[in-house]
């Protein structure tokens, strides 16, 4: 028994640290009135919110799907079945994400007890089903995107540092790490037109109540273009990577 | 293509604290250029970590679970040291060299009559902080006697260290005397970058060597109490 549950253990031992650093981080700021236009406590439950967020939103199929193509499993796999790379890597990806939103629930139910006086947000239960549709879509987003980049491996050997600028940009721009609000006011327009808003600030803002439900309209569609954009990139990059790919060894 | 991906990570960052700082004016009476040097050198004690430490313990506790430490114990080597010395990995160099220069580049920006006593006591606080950490992770990577696959141990030892990314005065009550004296994250970054900045305290020396012989002290006995339970699968 200890031999599985020692893993278990330190992954939500380790998310729910993280959330302590952060609450005293938001707790010990000096600021006269709100930080971004948050209060403290809602800074406080924007992490803990983001605990469950990332772990369904954060598809990231980079890893394995660069894997398959440097390895040469990609033939076997893929090119001689009648198997959808795409459909087998979001399936798969599903499945793995099943894990860690488990964990992160144990996590986040420990959180919301310890941290229940900090709780803060305005959530609409009518603006459910929208926030449904769009946390499908940022994670569509998210997948594709992340595909695209793991297809640049049939063209070069070690892409890495693309999967990384992703985290980042998801991070600054997308507002996995600060809300976006943090970004300077020159710079907010340019952060609705790029995809990392959709990937992941867009679903919280509605969750928080910030978006009107024109606001929520707008993004729905900025979402699903942005996803036709990544559909046709992966498609295209796909081909193209399929006429050069060279499989030793399989 | 590593180093690029090492150095966006400290960017972001970086970039976060530079974000934060655009919408607040100190944290725990900090000053924006006070918590980057934290943060900087808390990145350097991750990335030693990374380098020196982590390498030697994973591979150790690899051994463990397939059961072939064997190749460690028929040899006239302390198998501690064996274990803790082993293996290397150099990637992150780029990065530590990066946040020097950051530090100095901070340091001169903002605190120019820097004196010889100051860098003097913030390495030797800063060594302090590797002895002690370095103990406290063999102690974790020995409970894979018990718990036999911990691959994700890298991840708890990343976030334990993330407690030390901005300045311990954050914590308050129980929880700051945890990661001042049990716990002590705070000789990470936040106690030699006191000393950089001249707020430094000599207690804090004295205090950082106890730990020391008390994590020697503990650590090996843990380790000689650990070892017992080892069964070969190769022999």
């Amino acid at each position: 028994m200890l031999n599985y549950w020692g893993p278990q253990l330190i992954w939500i031992f380790s998310s729910f640290m993280s959330l302590l650093a952060i609450t005293a981080l938001w707790l010990s700021a000096n600021a006269t009135g709100e930080i971004a236009g948050y209060t403290k406590n809602q800074l406080i439950t924007y992490a803990i919110v983001g605990l469950v967020a990332s772990a369904i939103i954060n598809f990231n199929p980079f890893g394995s799907a660069k894997s398959d193509i440097k390895t040469g499993s990609f033939a076997t796999k893929y090119m001689l079945k009648p198997i959808s790379f795409y459909f087998d890597r979001l399936v798969s990806e599903t499945t793995w994400r099943l894990f860690f939103v488990v964990y992160n629930l144990f996590a986040f139910i420990l959180a919301c007890l310890y941290f229940s006086k900090y709780l803060s947000f305005d959530f609409q239960a009518s603006f459910l089903p929208i926030l449904i549709i769009t946390i499908v879509f940022a994670t569509l987003i998210q997948f594709t995107f992340a595909l695209c980049l793991a297809m640049v491996a049939f063209w070069y050997t070690e892409v890495t540092a693309l999967n990384t600028l992703r985290w980042v940009a998801v991070g600054i721009l997308g507002g996995s790490a600060l809300p976006i609000s943090f970004i300077p006011q020159n710079f907010q327009a340019l952060v609705r037109i790029l995809p990392f808003r959709y990937m992941y600030s867009f679903p919280v803002e509605i969750f928080f109540n910030r978006l009107n439900m024109h606001e929520m309209l707008v993004g729905l569609s900025i979402q699903i273009i942005w996803l036709i954009i990544f559909l046709v990139t992966y498609k295209v990059m796909l081909r193209s990577g399929i006429k050069k790919y060279v499989s030793v060894g399989q | 293509m590593w180093t690029i991906a090492s150095l966006l990570w400290v960017g972001l960052t970086l970039f976060t604290v530079d974000l934060i700082f655009g919408h607040i004016t100190s944290i725990a009476d900090w000053t924006k250029n006070q918590v980057l040097l934290v943060v900087a050198v808390n990145a350097i004690f991750t990335s030693l970590i990374w380098m020196f430490i982590q390498p030697s313990l994973e591979t150790f506790m690899d051994n463990v679970r397939t059961g072939t430490l064997d190749s460690y114990l028929t040899k006239p080597i302390n198998i501690r040291f064996l274990a803790s010395v082993s293996k290397y990995d150099i990637d992150n160099i780029t990065r530590v060299l990066f946040l020097i220069y950051y530090i100095l580049f901070v340091i001169g920006l903002w605190h120019s009559n820097l004196g010889l006593v100051s860098v003097l006591s913030f390495f030797l606080v800063f060594g302090m902080g590797l002895v002690i950490f370095y103990n406290l992770l063999f102690i974790l990577t020995t409970t894979v006697f018990w718990f036999i696959d911990l691959s994700n141990l890298s991840d708890l030892m990343d976030n334990i260290l993330a407690f030390g990314k901005y300045p311990t005065y954050i914590f308050q009550g129980s929880l700051r005397f945890i990661l001042f004296f049990i716990l002590p994250i705070t000789f990470t970054a936040t106690f030699p970058v006191q000393f950089l900045i001249g707020k430094g305290n000599n207690w804090i020396i004295l205090i950082g060597a106890i730990l020391v012989i008390v994590s020697s002290v503990l650590s090996q006995w843990f380790w000689n109490f650990a070892i017992k339970r080892y069964s070969s699968a190769s022999s």
